[in-house]
Parts: structure tokens; C-alpha cells; sequence
């Protein structure tokens, strides 16, 4: 029922854009580059602004 | 949704968050971020400069790992300086003689575009009056 009502495109539904799709895989590899530098034994610091 | 200025402090926390620590601040700017929506997001060509220098400063990225954060950083959309808000940056600047060189162009930004500012750093934008999200 929830996947016909989403392609049906419920008002519910977020459109999700093929930029955000590409941004989000980016996001999600740039987070494992500092939970393998966090494993190695780096202490991230923030920028201080 | 409108499109937010996000700050470098907020932008960097998203990204380099620890998954495996609870953190209340950090969840906010994750709750935050996600309500505002990824392409919502925007960043001033300043905060971009400042996030390339906290990625370039940290000595213990490979080879392969530094490009792989860059690539984050370059999908955000940036907006730029031009004339008017050159000119802006200056008249902050001599209103608020002590305010610092970052705060004041971003601030000038987000005041030409009229988009508010997301920052962890409320209390520098406020003195400078820029729109704050």
C-alpha cells in the first residue's frame, strides 16, 4: 500500500533530486574518511570559528 | 524551503560528527541540516576557503582520503563576492571596528542576498546585525 501510495506520488512524499542523491554518497564518504582517521587514532578538531 | 548560509563550524561538525558518540550539539546540526534539506544548503566563498584550510591543515589524511572530503566540500553551492557586497564588507567594517574579516564578509552576504546564517558563532553575526537562521 505505502509503495503504491508513493508511486502515485503521496503529498507525503519528498522529492529527492539527483543532485541530493550525489551529494548524500559524498557525504556518506567523506564520514567514513574521519571514522577510519577516529580508528587510526586522530582527534578531530574543529575549526575554531 | 529557503536556501540557509551554513557556517564552517556547522558545516565541518556535520561532516566529520563521530557516529559512535552521542553528542547533543552535533544532533541538533544533523536534525537541523536534514530539515533544511542537503541542496538547501549554501555556503560563502569564505567558509568554503575555510573548510579547504581545516582539510588541508589536518596532516593525517592520505592520499586517497583528503579528495574524497574536498569532493564533499565542492558539491556545496557557494556564493561569491562581488562589488556591492565588497562594498558592504567595508561599510560593517567601519561601523564595527572590531568585528573580524570572515564575520564581516559573510555577514555582508547574507545581508545582499537576504538569506539568514546558521552558525554555532551567534554572537559575532548579531553585532554586525546579519540575518541569522
Amino acid at each position: 500500500m505505502e509503495a503504491k501510495a508513493k508511486s502515485l506520488g503521496s503529498p507525503s512524499e519528498k522529492k529527492v533530486t539527483a543532485k541530493e542523491i550525489e551529494m548524500r554518497k559524498d557525504l556518506e564518504k567523506a564520514q567514513k574518511v574521519f571514522t577510519n582517521l577516529r580508528k587510526r587514532g586522530v582527534e578531530i578538531v574543529y575549526p575554531t570559528r | 524551503m529557503k536556501k540557509i548560509i551554513c557556517d564552517t563550524g556547522i558545516i565541518s561538525r556535520y561532516i566529520a560528527r563521530d557516529m559512535g558518540v552521542r553528542d547533543k550539539q552535533i544532533e541538533k546540526i544533523v536534525a537541523t541540516i536534514e530539515n533544511i534539506g542537503l541542496t538547501n544548503i549554501v555556503i560563502t566563498i569564505v567558509n568554503k576557503i575555510e573548510l579547504l584550510n581545516w582539510i588541508s591543515s589536518n596532516p593525517h589524511f592520505t592520499k586517497t582520503e583528503r579528495p574524497i572530503v574536498v569532493k564533499f566540500i565542492k558539491d556545496l553551492t557557494v556564493i561569491h563576492i562581488n562589488e556591492p557586497i565588497s562594498k558592504l564588507t567595508e561599510v560593517l567594517s567601519i561601523k564595527n571596528i572590531n568585528s573580524k574579516p570572515a564575520d564581516t564578509f559573510i555577514s555582508a552576504i547574507a545581508k545582499y542576498h537576504k538569506i539568514p546564517i546558521y552558525t554555532l558563532n551567534t554572537k559575532d553575526f548579531e553585532i554586525l546585525k546579519a540575518p541569522l537562521f
